[in-house]
């Protein structure tokens, strides 16, 4: 599973919008503990749809502070 | 209780618009009882509702104004705070600010508390007793790199005078233009680029047909200035003990007014079915009737440009010898016509159009208004002017 973590939740909501328009199936999770993030929320996707969803980001000029890989069920890292 | 739900003819909508669209009511209601949870501070699906439905909400107000980003608009409690956030959050020691003669007690009261302060340099440009802006007036009084904040109404809450907002955003110089539109917002097409307004204060619960204690400030450029009226939670940022500098949290704190805000989008979706257009056409014909029938009246007095292109439906009138109160109350108690009588919050207006201190009546007419409401005014006026 892959996360997108974001500045506030006006962009977790817009960037929602964007992957819903454009067919990327997400969720919204509070964001792992392991994580670090300002904001409470965050987006989960399957791998296999991460560089398709950043090059929407990019299109919709939405900026990410960070992109998190699961491990194990506590292990993170980070996955640029 | 008072039953005030018959044969009432509400001519108030410039103070509140009434009635409010069952669209909106039933936003209202929906939110209520079906999303009401708190907006942006949890991932469970009722906060996440109650997130997407503010998100939507802050987009529509976006795309209505022409902003870029909804993260622009910051909700606020109604217009008066959204100029309060605009003037407290921009302005520093030795700051000039431009404003007008014309301008109500939610823009006057807080530049004088500056000016009283010893913070800011306040010119103030007399308007035309018709209410228009002399904008020659602000043109001269603006001073480079010294004017940091011009503040014009886009149409009197007294007259309806219109301004011409696009000339002002001409002569503004390096100042920020802040407009007022508590009275146009719904009623007159605002585009912030095209008319070159660098912040907008508006309000829900008038011509956009919302529900009171909503409104906002649409940010066009200078999203770095603004400071916050207040700070607290915003849902993000948690970790630390300082405000987000980010927008809309640096300058929302605390929970929204979550089903308000569902009910001013509603209402903002509603005038666009309607078409803001045929809004203002309608508006347009209601101030011909009721002007041509003014004009009939003896001992009238009709202040404003007495010209429909010029004004929004606000209309103020006096009769000789009976003080505005009194055609006030024998409106409502005799006639069950709804008008605001006095000095609209506006002292500085009403001595430029030479109303001050008794005031005026006003009649604010709205979407739900019609001819026969007119017609019946102008009949209850003759009425009242005659005994």
């Amino acid at each position: 599973m892959t996360v997108f973590v974001f500045y506030c939740i006006h962009d977790v909501m817009k960037a929602e919008k964007a992957f819903k328009d454009s067919g990327i199936p997400i969720d919204i999770i509070p964001v792992p503990r392991q994580v670090s993030s300002d904001c409470g929320m965050a987006v989960s996707l399957e791998e296999e749809y991460k560089i398709r969803a950043q090059d929407i980001l990019v299109e919709h000029n939405i900026e990410i502070k960070g992109v998190y890989k699961r491990l194990s069920s506590n292990e993170w890292v980070i996955d640029t | 209780m008072v039953d005030v739900s018959t044969d009432n003819i509400y001519m108030d909508n410039a103070a509140t618009s009434y009635p409010k669209p069952g669209e909106v009511i039933d936003a209202v209601c929906h939110h209520l009882s079906t999303l009401s949870s708190n907006p942006g501070r949890s991932a469970h699906r009722l906060s996440l509702e109650a997130s997407r439905a503010l998100f939507d909400a802050r987009q529509t107000v976006a795309d209505f104004f022409g902003a870029s980003d909804s993260r622009d608009v910051v909700f606020t409690l109604n217009v008066t705070e959204a100029l309060n956030l605009a003037i407290y959050g921009i302005l520093r020691k030795g700051d000039h600010v431009v404003t007008t003669s014309m301008e109500h007690n939610s823009v006057m009261r807080p530049l004088r508390h500056l000016e009283s302060e010893g913070i800011i340099e306040l010119s103030v440009v007399h308007s035309f007793p018709d209410g228009s802006v002399d904008i020659d007036g602000i043109a001269k009084r603006v001073k480079q790199r010294k004017t940091r904040l011009l503040v014009v109404n886009h149409a009197s809450n007294v007259t309806g005078t219109i301004a011409d907002i696009k000339a002002i955003s001409r002569v503004k110089g390096e100042a920020l233009l802040l407009v007022d539109a508590a009275q146009t917002a719904g009623c007159l097409p605002i585009d912030l680029k095209e008319m070159g307004i660098d912040l907008l204060a508006f309000t829900g619960h008038k011509a956009l047909l919302g529900p009171q204690g909503t409104g906002g400030l649409v940010i066009n450029t200078t999203r770095e200035c603004i400071l916050p009226l207040k700070r607290g939670g915003t849902g993000s940022n948690s970790e630390f003990e300082q405000q987000p500098d980010f927008l809309p949290d640096r300058l929302e704190s605390g929970t929204a007014n979550g089903c308000g805000i569902a009910g001013l989008a509603r209402g903002i979706e509603v005038i666009q079915t309607m078409g803001i257009d045929n809004i203002r056409m309608h508006e347009k014909k209601l101030i011909e009737i009721m002007q041509e029938g003014l004009k009939e009246i003896k001992g009238i007095r009709i202040y404003g440009p007495m010209d429909a292109e010029r004004q929004v439906a606000v209309i103020s009138i006096n009769i000789e010898g009976i003080s505005p109160s009194d055609v006030g109350y024998a409106l409502d108690r005799s006639f069950n016509i709804c008008v605001r009588t006095g000095l609209h919050c506006a002292p500085s207006a009403h001595r430029t159009i030479g109303s001050f201190p008794q005031g005026t009546v006003r009649f604010s007419m709205g979407i739900y208004n019609t001819e026969d409401d007119v017609e019946k005014a102008i009949d209850a006026l003759t009425w009242i002017a005659e005994h």
